[in-house]
């Protein structure tokens, strides 16, 4: 039944769009939908906070210790879902999200924490694993589609690892703005590019008799999905142009403001995996004053997005993650900043198969997670393998193939973790 | 030796047929000495013997697996392959020229004598090294380290190339590194670790002896005998020892340094208080450290990791060199040596070690005795009887280019670089500089503002972490194809370009075509292929157009992003 929904939603969505193409391409795997098995899940939105965000200054203040932030925090409709005065319209979305204050993890080291957090893995030398877009992209993505299953909004482009090239993140680095190498260079149109690479293909059958067809196959196989994407009318959902006014306004402005809404426009098309990353997390100065500004930056086109995806019949068929690698220490430096502490922290998800309105997990009066003999103190700890596994269960990824790597055998979740069922319906 | 196994029938027929193997004896036996028979050519002082070698072993292989091999390259098709394999980039058309494809070169030589010449002489450019360094930069530390590492340690590595320094002291002196940059820029290699001495040990391991003991940080190891205890042990070796940086701007420095050695074993196990049984550092595989004062702990792992006996050390280096060059090593993945991924030819690796080891671990050595094999000068064409071989090397394994042999490519191709000189510009505002430096500065803004978005769109289209490919994983990303297809490989116009010399200089469609030929993919058109551009380009403009299309679209063959 949902999948009617959101057909007919998504129709509707297109048409109002204004004519956009009804290409077979993207149309007929929405219709057929017989993949992605049970799962309602149909994308997944990654916000990723890169630097570690303070549990501290955000969903986890500790109002009236010493070492707490001077914020205030705001009450919501959800018991213990208190975030801090600088997310006011997350606030108001408590019931639509859910909150774990007591993801915890050992890695302080900000490319190793964040390599765990995106992946569920713990750094290997010896092995790549895919972060959590390669393996949407490769549970849920679509042969046979215009735009890439992998879309990354900032950030480094982190490869899919095992999985393959296939699955590798198609990254923007300027949401909105021109993206690179997309349009043909300058005095140069179809018609020219086509006349090229019919002289590709032709001279390629040489080569192919004369040195094996399968490099020359997978040549083409890259090219015809680069020039296929290219030309799609589906390219203009990486442009805001034709979004209307109200809804830049509702967003915002700024590059996060213009990415959640190319988030949204993809999601509406039906690109599984998306991820956002925000910078300037690692506050080890000044950490008030810039937590303050990076919460302001988030807060309304965090909210939007919650609103809008709902509003258009996506939210419950849209996965919502919010975190970084690692949380803060409760210990304030005197420059007013704090370390990094993957003791204690905070991520907070939304939309499809969450049971929302909930906080799992809690902290000590101190936050610091742990008694004077060491002893830990917090109050349903989370890990990160664990997080994956939630999202393999709620996604159903099939975590029981084998996968190789190498010579060794891997799977996409780590096979000692266990899913958080309090998370999920 | 006990640890060997024969792997396949074929080569148990082989040896029972008692193939004429010329140091076959070498593998039982310690190394022949001099009043031996002239037959049997002292290990390590003829690379042309143990080449030789290993081309009739592989010949007998073949022949015993019903294996045709394919025939031996055309000089084009060499001249492409060794340039990209040796120095990163295709040949030039006047390099092309000077090799003389399929005739003699000036010096009156042909065949694999001509060959053989061309090798030795490829050695010698200052491109080897740098390819070299690149690659070895890419294999030790990775893609995203940052460009100052990087920097520091490809310089390391290309005066070590340069000079082609024994590949033993080359991995001493990054083990053992200490000091700053810029003095010591071989110290570039710990420090990326930042002091994660289970990234330190385990990369070591890999890189170096190809045993992958860091599934052991966590749990015993699933097929080898290394228990968590071991790794931890090994990690200890770099416990003295910590990095870091200092100073901001162009005085920033990164350092490695080592804490003095403990008065004796049992201080030094009270310092480390390393878990577990072990309470001193410990030699992967049950080798014993033994306390020595007058050595930091990495000199004395250092030591037992290049120690000519170590079998792992040298037949690590064997294997990655015959992947790197040939495609496929012995052990795939060539860094992954364990007990249920036996070598394909144990004795041959095995002898191969050995003799490398003999020859004083000279790289160079190596490389010319696979490079001038008969196995390396293959065509890739598959006949019927041996496209499924993935073993023998009975034709060449088409390769994609790394990000790093293509970006140099592409550079080496449009020759904006070469085609552009400039004198530095002073550091003084506009106003200061005379017409003609202005004019330089023009030139050099734009020359390094095209050589900057090129490395930066390569770095964004092929990711900075992508693995190693295996030998016939030739997918590429869409973000790939785009940059190849719309980055403007040959500028804005505003500057020379090959194709703007080639059109400077003749009016001759015939002569363009093979000039853009030779300069994009280092050959000739073949007759079919003027067969298709007569077809293909009647109907094209009759302009200057059509030879930047033909020229872009040769940039975006398959053959041109391969090493075929």
């Amino acid at each position: 039944m949902e999948i009617s929904v959101s057909r007919r939603d998504f129709l509707r969505t297109g048409a109002a769009a204004g004519g956009l193409m009804m290409t077979s391409s993207f149309v007929a795997p929405l219709l057929g939908q017989e993949t992605a098995a049970k799962s309602k899940i149909k994308s997944v939105i990654l916000l990723f906070m890169e630097g570690g965000p303070s549990q501290l200054e955000t969903f986890d203040c500790k109002p009236g210790k010493k070492t707490a932030a001077p914020y205030k925090v705001i009450e919501t409709e959800v018991p213990g879902f208190a975030p801090c005065e600088h997310l006011p319209n997350i606030a108001k979305t408590a019931k639509d999200l859910l909150l774990i204050k007591s993801m915890s993890s050992r890695e302080g080291n900000h490319s190793r924490a964040s390599y765990l957090l995106r992946t569920g893995y713990i750094p290997n030398p010896t092995l790549k694993h895919p972060s959590l877009g390669s393996i949407v992209a490769h549970q849920m993505g679509k042969a046979d589609t215009d735009l890439p299953n992998f879309v990354k909004l900032r950030g480094a482009p982190f490869s899919a690892g095992y999985l393959g090239v296939d699955h590798n993140p198609f990254v923007i680095n300027r949401p909105g703005a021109k993206i690179e190498n997309l349009d043909y260079a300058r005095g140069v149109d179809k018609e020219r590019m086509d006349r090229r690479m019919k002289l590709v293909k032709e001279m390629e059958k040489d080569f192919a008799k004369d040195h094996g067809d399968e490099a020359v196959e997978a040549h083409k196989a890259m090219y015809e999905k680069a020039r296929r994407l290219m030309d799609s009318p589906l390219r203009n959902k990486f442009y805001l142009d034709d979004e209307k006014p109200e809804t830049r306004k509702e967003y915002g402005e700024g590059q996060f403001a213009d990415a959640c809404i190319i988030a949204r426009r993809l999601v509406e098309v039906g690109v599984p995996a998306i991820e956002i990353v925000v910078g300037g997390w690692d506050t080890h100065d000044d950490g008030f004053k810039r937590c303050a500004d990076l919460c302001k930056q988030i807060d309304q086109p965090w909210a939007a997005l919650v609103r809008d995806l709902k509003r258009r019949g996506l939210y419950d068929s849209t996965l919502v993650i919010w975190m970084g690698e690692f949380g803060r220490t409760p210990q304030v430096t005197p420059t007013e900043g704090r370390g990094h502490w993957p003791n204690n922290f905070c991520a907070v998800l939304g939309g499809g198969g969450v049971k929302t309105a909930q906080v799992i997990g809690e902290t000590d009066e101190a936050g610091l997670g742990r008694d004077t003999g060491g002893k830990s103190t917090i109050k349903d700890p989370v890990s990160p393998m664990d997080l994956y596994a939630t999202f393999a269960a709620m996604m159903n990824w099939d975590t029981k193939k084998e996968f190789e790597a190498g010579a060794r055998p891997v799977w996409l979740v780590d096979k000692a973790s266990k899913p958080v069922e309090k998370i999920y319906k | 030796m006990g640890r060997f196994f024969l792997a396949g029938s074929g080569l148990a027929c082989a040896l029972c047929l008692g193939l004429a193997f010329a140091w076959s004896a070498q593998a039982q036996s310690r190394p022949a000495k001099k009043d031996q028979t002239a037959a049997t050519p002292e290990p390590g002082k003829d690379w042309r013997a143990l080449r030789d070698g290993l081309d009739s072993v592989f010949e007998e292989l073949q022949a015993l697996n019903g294996l045709k091999p394919s025939p031996t390259c055309d000089d084009e098709t060499f001249l492409r392959r060794v340039y990209l394999d040796l120095l990163g980039v295709p040949p030039s058309p006047a390099e092309v020229a000077a090799f003389a494809p399929g005739r003699k070169d000036a010096k009156g030589r042909r065949g694999q004598e001509k060959r053989e010449a061309l090798v030795e002489d490829l050695l010698r450019r200052p491109e080897y090294a740098r390819n070299f360094a690149e690659y070895w930069r890419v294999q030790t530390i990775g893609r995203d380290k940052g460009r100052e590492i990087n920097d520091h340690l490809e310089q390391y590595f290309q005066r070590a190339f340069a000079e082609n320094r024994p590949w033993d002291r080359v991995v001493r002196e990054l083990v053992t590194a200490a000091g700053k940059t810029p003095e010591n820029p071989e110290v570039a290699y710990l420090v990326s670790f930042e002091n994660e001495r289970a990234d330190i040990a385990g990369t070591t391991m890999r890189v170096f002896l190809g045993k992958q003991i860091q599934c052991a940080q966590c749990h015993d190891h699933p097929y080898e005998e290394w228990k968590t205890d071991d790794f931890v042990g090994l990690q200890g070796f770099f416990a003295l020892s910590a990095s870091g940086a200092k100073g901001d701007g162009a005085d920033r420095y990164w350092f490695v340094n080592d804490n003095p050695m403990p008065a004796n074993g049992h201080e030094l196990s009270a310092r480390l208080r390393l878990p577990g049984r072990h309470k001193l550092p410990k030699y992967l595989g049950g080798d014993l450290y033994k306390f020595d004062r007058d050595k930091t702990l990495r000199q004395s792992l250092a030591h037992w990791m290049t120690d000519a006996e170590n079998r792992w050390f040298r037949e690590m280096t064997v294997n990655r060199m015959m992947a790197y060059f040939l495609g496929l090593g012995f052990v795939n993945p060539v860094d992954d040596f364990n007990s249920v991924n036996e070598p394909s030819v144990p004795v041959v690796l095995e002898v191969m070690g050995k003799d490398f080891a003999a020859a004083g671990f000279d790289l160079h050595y190596l490389v010319k005795a696979i490079t001038t094999s008969k196995l390396y000068q293959r065509t890739a064409q598959p006949t019927r009887y041996n496209r499924k071989d993935r073993v023998y090397y009975s034709r060449f394994f088409v390769r994609k280019q790394s990000p790093e042999q293509l970006y140099r490519s592409v550079l080496k191709v449009s020759g904006i670089e070469e085609l552009n000189p400039y004198q530095p510009v002073r550091d003084v505002p506009d106003d200061k500089l005379s017409e003609h430096e202005k004019a330089n500065k023009l030139i050099r803004d734009r020359v390094m503002g095209y050589k900057n978005s090129l490395a930066m769109y390569f770095r964004g289209a092929y990711g900075s972490d992508e693995p190693e490919k295996a030998f016939d994983d030739y997918s590429g990303s869409i973000m790939q194809a785009l940059l190849l297809m719309n980055f403007p490989l040959l500028g804005d116009g505003n500057l020379k370009t090959s194709l703007s010399e080639i059109l400077a200089r003749t009016r001759d469609g015939k002569t363009r075509v093979e000039l853009i030929y030779q300069t994009v993919l280092g050959r000739n058109p073949t007759q079919r292929e003027w067969a298709i551009l007569r077809g293909v380009m009647a109907s094209w403009p009759d302009n200057d157009t059509a030879y930047e299309d033909l020229f872009l679209a040769l940039m975006n063959t398959t053959e041109f992003a391969t090493v075929g």
